[in-house]
């Protein structure tokens, strides 16, 4: 409902000021410098623009974010991205779509708003975050990467090397920095925007079954191997309780998706069961 | 002048005003991976709900693990390595370590056996709900969780693990001295490891402890829970600084639980890292009959620097902007965070909104707190707003300091 008003709200808004509508596509943990081509996948990027005014007002992020979120090269990276962006495009009403770890940078930037002078003049012109499957909790897995000192590749694509943003993610660390460092969790003082998540709920890897080829089937077989160590409800990577965690729910993937089909962590960024065009009917 | 050097010297300048101060931090260099702009920024927002406690009060931290792991050589893997778990369902893992996980080390179900305590020499398919091999796909051979072999014990043993009476054993060659992690996650049993510290954060020269304690669901229900100075008990634990440095933490066995003691000024400032947790390690081992319960736990804590304090001065400039006084010991961004309320029909306090403030301070002096009142207007609520805590934030270091829990009421 709130997400409804905040919608009629911003009609009202963009009717009477003619707003600018931008949107921002954050990738999650790692080091990208195409993120469009290997992090997102172009048809997926084009498909949820189609929902804009004008459709040159979108951008790709390219950060590191194996750093811990504050890190220059991860939220001051982000700030200038952004901050380019608006003022190149002059976007005044601006939806940031982040997708797992990229939730955690995003929130660091909403969370402490004065800790970069940059900070403020993005969050003004913020509408929303859509966070697909945001890693607000952490997650078991990255535990299971640090523990006995495995410092080493992991995870492949999910974690990279058990970097800083792994050790970030881990469960009691992000309860740590939740409590002290993060708004929108539960107990805790509400972000100064909107952060709706996007709920993962299974992996389905049935090698009959089309479905599980969305996104690369070798992708989703790997995150059911995962969900050993995770909760019946996950997405092969985090678990639903860590995507919910903090912000707002805005739908878990089966009451959405076309077929009422599960999203794995993969699949949340990309183009599988009309995620793209849930997000594009946001704009 | 160069970043660098302008951090040096802002170091440097810190380490001659901190001589002088009360309190006398360490100088420590400003990594430039931290804000080290000088424009001020300002900015408030309308808040929902806000948890009292969480500013006020630091509530402390508190973890459990149902995990533990150790490295196994081949050599003892081919002899058999003891398999304490005490609830089918574990999750167990056996990965490749340092070199050996190039040298195409790879495992099936074949290459292991499970012998119990009943004479029994399972294979993995008969041991296990579910076994997962490296060499499924690409994706998996090439990542942690997915290379070794991974299995998770099968029902048909659960009446064999209360003693811990599990052999793993390697039955493929592989040279003797290669290494492995053996991970086991007990997810299903009930028997954790817990562990609490009263505070999440501490500062770098204060002491502290640490509670260490098995919580048995089972002897709990039984009401037979020994005195830990009555148990078989093997434990270490470990304080771990964010660069890897290691110091032992000694600790001393109570009726309910045993304690882990760090000693004031063991910290030496220069390990600090901004923002990164220091962990304190436990690796718990207790005999119960012929088998064992293990445990290992990783507790994370911020121990920080007194950078600077609020220095109890307020005073409104305007209607909108607080002058805060603060005392600094270290050059740095500081950031002065309030919360404000609002009191309802009934005259309860209820959160309105966080206004922030943050400045490069060279030295003591204001922090100048703008209150948007554009804001303030937006919401709702009619005035009068109060200020109910005050909060100051080291930004350059990432340190919560001081809160002033003191009601300050906006000027009509």
């Amino acid at each position: 409902m709130s997400r409804l008003l905040g919608s009629l709200f911003l009609l009202m808004i963009c009717s009477a000021a003619l707003a600018e509508t931008g949107v921002a596509f954050v990738h999650g943990t790692g080091k990208q410098t195409d993120a469009l081509n290997d992090y997102w996948k172009s048809e997926f990027v084009n498909s949820v623009k189609l929902g804009l005014p004008n459709s040159q007002n979108h951008t790709v992020i390219n950060c590191d974010f194996e750093q811990y979120m504050w890190d220059n090269r991860a939220a001051g990276c982000l700030a200038q991205q952004l901050l380019d962006f608006i003022n190149a495009r002059g976007i005044t009403d601006l939806v940031v779509i982040t997708h797992s770890n990229g939730g955690n940078v995003m929130r660091w930037i909403l969370s402490n708003p004065t800790w970069d002078a940059r900070y403020p003049a993005i969050i003004d012109k913020i509408r929303w975050v859509n966070a697909l499957a945001p890693s607000s909790l952490g997650t078991p897995l990255a535990d299971a990467v640090v523990d006995g000192n495995i410092f080493e590749q992991a995870l492949g694509w999910l974690l990279g090397y058990a970097n800083d943003a792994v050790r970030m993610q881990q469960v009691n660390s992000m309860a740590f920095y939740n409590a002290e460092w993060l708004l929108g969790t539960a107990g805790r003082p509400t972000l100064p925007r909107g952060f709706w998540n996007v709920v993962g709920t299974d992996v389905e890897t049935n090698p009959l079954d089309g479905d599980s080829y969305c996104g690369g089937y070798d992708l989703n077989l790997g995150l059911e191997i995962t969900q050993a160590w995770l909760d019946s409800c996950s997405d092969g990577f985090l678990e639903c309780s860590s995507q919910n965690g903090a912000g707002q729910l805005w739908f878990f993937d089966t009451s959405r998706t076309a077929g009422g089909e599960p999203l794995s962590h993969n699949q949340s960024r990309r183009q599988c069961f009309g995620l793209d065009t849930i997000l594009r009917n946001d704009l | 002048m160069t970043p660098r050097k302008y951090l040096i010297l802002t170091a440097l300048l810190g380490a001659s005003f901190s001589a002088a101060a009360q309190v006398a931090p360490s100088a420590g260099m400003l990594p430039l991976s931290l804000p080290i702009s000088k424009d001020n920024a300002d900015f408030t927002w309308l808040v929902k709900a806000a948890d009292t406690a969480a500013v006020s009060a630091d509530p402390g931290v508190s973890v459990s693990s149902q995990r533990y792991w150790l490295t196994v050589s081949a050599g003892e893997l081919n002899k058999g390595v003891q398999l304490p778990a005490t609830a089918a369902g574990a999750v167990i893992q056996v990965a490749p370590l340092g070199r050996a996980r190039d040298d195409k080390v790879r495992f099936d179900e074949q290459s292991f056996i499970i012998n119990t305590p009943r004479g029994q020499s399972l294979s993995l398919s008969q041991a296990s709900r579910a076994v997962i091999a490296a060499d499924e796909n690409e994706l998996v051979k090439q990542t942690y969780i997915g290379r070794g072999i991974t299995f998770q014990l099968g029902d048909n043993l659960a009446g064999q693990l209360h003693n811990g009476g599990l052999i793993l054993q390697l039955t493929d060659r592989v040279a003797v001295d290669t290494q492995f992690l053996l991970h086991v996650y007990d997810r299903e049993s009930r028997e954790k490891l817990m562990a609490s510290s009263a505070q999440r954060q501490y500062w770098s020269s204060d002491g502290f402890s640490v509670d260490v304690w098995l919580q048995s669901a089972d002897a709990q229900k039984q009401g037979a829970i020994q005195a830990y100075s009555d148990r078989d008990i093997d434990m270490i634990a470990t304080l771990v600084a964010p660069d890897g440095h290691r110091q032992d933490a000694g600790f001393y066995r109570g009726d309910d639980k045993l304690t882990v003691q760090v000693k004031p000024n063991t910290i030496d400032p220069q390990t600090l890292r901004p923002g990164q947790l220091w962990e304190i390690h436990i690796d718990y081992r207790e005999r119960r009959g012929d088998g064992e319960i293990r445990r290992n736990l990783r507790l994370p804590l911020a121990i920080t620097e007194r950078t600077a304090q609020l220095d109890g001065s307020t005073r409104w400039q305007d209607k909108y902007t607080l002058q805060t006084g603060v005392s600094i010991y270290q050059p740095g961004r500081y950031e002065v965070r309030a919360h404000l309320y609002h009191k309802d029909a009934e005259h309860r306090p209820q959160p309105l909104a966080i206004a922030s403030s943050a400045a490069w301070l060279q030295s003591s002096g204001d922090i100048l707190l703008k209150v948007d009142p554009k804001v303030l207007n937006g919401s709702a609520a009619n005035g009068p707003y109060f200020i109910g805590k005050l909060e100051l934030i080291d930004q350059s270091r990432l340190g919560k300091l001081d809160v002033l829990a003191e009601t300050i009421a906006l000027p009509n």
